[in-house]
């Protein structure tokens, strides 16, 4: 479990000590609204990472994180529930494996920090090339998503099931915000977010966490004014009739996304219920999914469910081929039914909670798992140690799975197909 | 690589600057095993592999003088397949012993592996069944040919693979890198159970394989389980089989490929072949030095990457790197560009610049040190750590010589690599244009 202070009004430092890995990682998540100017949020990562006044250019920064025996820097947002992050990463080698490794730890450090808060300035806000670039960079992404034919189909899925809300929000915006920044008005977003919006800085490694929290605390009290906490993370629409949405693309494969909405969240008491739920379902091998449309039926390569414990819904998602879409929909309807019904063994419950328990604790040996679990835990306002956990998935049971079928209740289900090519 | 030292039977070598010990062992049935103890996991991970890829489509068996070729896309095959047995599908015993089981075939090789963190000496001994006990019939084969076809289909719609393949395809005459690893609807459909079982018996031997543990796990007790389970099959000792690979040309068959997908702006993959075929040490040192090469070259330290992402030209998607086997060698760079043809004159123009100036020692040594850096890095993940470990095995080398090989390189070694690899002649394209 990390260890957090506070070091300014909504700025926290979470530490987890351990000689474990071979590295020191950080990674910084600093939260904004989903939903307001998220094309800005998206650009202005990319444009940090292009120069800071210690480091003005993109090579500059490169010789640098080489000379930290390959410390690696990466930027990017993410979606968690209503909250919209922009996510710094930075891992260094550990220092009991170089010589002075210690020295160096602090070399990264304060890059990491130069990075951040001190950006390399032009005329008017950031440097004008950097904007520029990296805005055209930022829209042929947004354009680009299309290239990838699921994550294209699942961008789909969540516009036409989350219409209206927040969460149908592409991370990267739209292109006709991105044409919108300026070196100014991105400059102006940019010191909004430092200064106002909660920032949490996650370090795990062996480090000299009272150094680390002076270093950050100073730096940190030049750009924070005025915090202001953000709107609660939970919103819940319920639509009344089940949304079909077929679309056709470039492709060959048809792709199936089916979402259903649930009230259970990770800050639930039930939240295990529907965790288990959706491994018994979908998330093994040995799940219903997997054993009857790919093993019985073989319609499907990949087919499987998954939760947002955030956001309180569960997804299924198969690729198939368009003449079997009928046969595919039945087939996992019937499988949502007879799980609905409680037509589970007891040894597929079993399966599903050790499948379930193995990856959670796998998970614990992975720094950058062990960040984001703690990133969804803050923005959930709600901590499970580990025994909790393990506890939690024990003592499900069938009828538990019963009930939490009958909070489940399908919103949309979405298809991408190809168009007969003439 | 530190002290060698022998305790009951196992031999131990330690790694200073990793701070890790590998024990080995042969085991009577001719198998390999290796493991490397990590005390604070709590994952135990295992993977068993056998020298069996999508190359090799001919070969003779041991003893008889007579070639025999398979369709592409067995060795894929064989690998789902393996996991189907009489009772049922091997998923559900180790769901039932709460690990997580997978597979995966590369040009080269075909490996099997679990992670757990409970039962151990179960997975372990599942995982050898998983391996050692085929079971193919007509109805099974057939139901895999419909999962494959959509696994296969699923594959064609994915550009970043599309326009690879395309590159192998210019890059190569007839060498079976040209082919897809699971490949065809139609090859797959020539599959039958005889031709599973007559590679089944080739290849997975345990001659032919390797077996990698790591996790907090006693290297003892793996040895026994392992040996245990091999003796009960009672193996015979197998010759060597020979595998028979088609001449490959030193030229590339094409100069530029280009096809139009459903893309948003055009991809382009630049591959240079490299005719110099290495085993063993060699071929990881060869390896490590075109890696470095490119890096020097097109990483983001290099003035040319710098001038080409100002430009707009490339973008963050752009990468390069350098694949070698026994049978081929080829280096690959490219991402997403609004003018392929442009980024290709670029390159060529970056690469004559940079043979007239050559390296600065500078640059070689903060590349070494980010080398060490990164690999230091890996040895995080007990899955890197596997699969590197039987990759290089298999190809006669070791995951723990890779750092003294890294340290012995001079910036002679890259200036060399830089002006003898990368020529125009030795260059193909490959394209993929949005749909008009």
């Amino acid at each position: 479990m990390f260890k957090s202070e506070e070091i300014a009004p909504g700025v926290r430092l979470h530490f987890l000590p351990t000689d474990k890995y071979k590295t020191v990682t950080y990674r910084v998540y600093v939260q904004t609204a989903l939903g307001q100017a998220p094309a800005f949020t998206a650009l202005l990562p990319m444009v940090l990472s292009r120069g800071s006044s210690r480091f003005p250019t993109m090579q500059a920064i490169a010789v640098q994180l080489a000379e930290l025996y390959g410390a690696r820097f990466g930027c990017d947002v993410a979606k968690i529930g209503e909250r919209h992050c922009m996510d710094f990463y930075f891992e260094m080698v550990s220092p009991a494996y170089v010589r002075d490794g210690s020295e160096l730890l602090y070399q990264g450090m304060a890059t990491l920090l130069d990075l951040l808060l001190n950006p390399r300035k032009g005329a008017n806000g950031f440097c004008s090339e950097y904007v520029e670039q990296e805005k055209a960079n930022l829209e042929n992404r947004i354009k680009g998503l299309i290239d990838d034919k699921r994550s294209y189909a699942q961008q789909r899925f969540l516009e036409n099931m989350f219409q209206g809300e927040p969460f149908a929000t592409y991370k990267y915006g739209t292109s006709d915000e991105v044409k919108t920044a300026t070196p100014e008005s991105l400059w102006q977003h940019y010191e909004a977010v430092i200064a106002q919006s909660p920032i949490d800085v996650f370090i795990v490694g062996e480090v000299d966490s009272a150094a680390i929290a002076t270093s950050w605390e100073r730096a940190i009290a030049e750009v924070r004014n005025g915090y202001s906490g953000l709107p609660p993370v939970h919103m819940q629409i319920s639509q009344k009739e089940v949304r079909q949405v077929r679309e056709t693309g470039d492709l060959q494969q048809g792709i199936l996304f089916m979402g259903y909405r649930t009230p259970v969240t990770y800050s639930s008491a039930d939240y295990h219920k529907l965790l288990v739920y959706t491994g018994v379902l979908g998330g093994f091998p040995h799940s219903k999914l997997f054993t009857n449309v790919r093993e019985r039926a073989s319609l499907a390569y990949y087919v499987w469910s998954r939760v947002d414990a955030t956001k309180g819904f569960l997804v299924i998602n198969a690729g198939i081929n368009p003449e079997d879409y009928d046969e595919a929909v039945q087939i996992i309807t019937e499988q949502v039914d007879e799980l609905n019904r409680g037509a589970v063994t007891s040894l597929e419950l079993e399966k599903t909670k050790r499948g379930l328990v193995s990856a959670f604790l796998t998970m614990q040996d992975n720094a950058m798992a062990v960040v984001d679990r703690g990133m969804m835990e803050l923005v959930n306002e709600t901590e499970r140690d580990i025994p909790e956990t393990l506890d939690g998935i024990e003592a499900i049971t069938i009828e538990d799975l019963v009930e939490q079928g009958a909070a489940l209740k399908l919103d949309t289900i979405y298809f991408l197909e190809g168009q007969p090519i003439t | 690589m530190g002290l060698v030292e022998t305790t009951n039977e196992l031999e131990v070598t330690e790694n200073e600057l990793l701070k890790e010990k590998l024990f080995y062992q042969r085991l009577p049935a001719g198998l390999d095993v290796y493991v490397m103890p990590k005390q604070d996991y709590l994952e135990q991970y295992a993977i068993f592999a056998t020298r069996y890829g999508s190359i090799d489509t001919t070969f003779l068996l041991p003893g008889q003088g007579k070639a025999m070729s398979t369709p592409a896309g067995v060795a894929h095959f064989l690998e789902h397949k393996l996991f189907e047995k009489p009772e049922g599908s091997i998923f559900e015993t180790f769901a039932a012993l709460g690990a997580s089981v997978n597979a995966y075939t590369s040009y080269a090789l075909t490996s099997f592996l679990f992670s757990t963190t409970d039962n151990f000496q179960e997975c372990l001994e599942t995982l050898i069944e998983l391996v050692q006990k085929p079971y193919f019939s007509e109805a099974s084969v057939a139901k895999e040919q419909g999962i494959i076809a959509q696994e296969i289909t699923m594959y064609e719609d994915d550009p970043d693979y599309q326009v690879f393949s395309n590159l192998m395809q210019a890059l190569y005459h007839s060498n079976s890198v040209r082919n897809k690893i699971a490949g065809t609807i139609e090859s797959v459909g020539q599959i039958t159970p005889e031709i599973l079982y007559q590679c089944h018996s080739t290849f997975y031997h345990p001659q032919n394989m390797v077996l990698f543990v790591t996790g907090d796990i006693q290297p003892q007790r793996v040895m026994e389980i392992t040996h245990r389970r091999l003796a009960q099959a009672s193996h015979k000792a197998q010759g060597v089989v020979r595998r028979v690979y088609p001449h490959e040309p030193q030229t590339v068959r094409q100069g530029q490929v280009e096809i139009e997908m459903g893309v948003a702006r055009p991809i382009c993959y630049i591959g240079f072949k490299d005719a110099e075929l290495k085993t063993g040490d060699e071929l990881m040192r060869q390896q490590l030095v075109a890696s470095l090469t490119l890096q020097m070259l097109f990483g983001k330290t290099a003035g040319l990457y710098n001038r080409l992402y100002e430009s707009g030209l490339i973008d963050d998607s752009f990468g390069a790197y350098y694949s070698a086997e026994e049978t081929f060698a080829h280096s690959v760079l490219g991402g997403a560009t609004h003018n392929p043809l442009k980024l290709r004159e670029a390159i060529a123009a970056g690469l004559r610049e940079a043979r007239e100036n050559g390296i600065t020692e500078e640059e070689f040594d903060r590349q070494k040190r980010k080398s060490i850096g990164s690999f230091l890095y890996a040895f995080n993940s007990l899955e890197f750590i596997a699969g590197n470990f039987i990759s290089a095995h298999l190809r006669g080398s070791s995951l723990f010589s890779y750092l003294d090989i890294l340290q012995r390189l001079g910036p002679s070694d890259v200036e060399r690599c830089l002006q003898e690899q990368f020529s125009e002649a030795q260059m193909a394209v490959s394209i993929i244009w949005p749909r008009a």
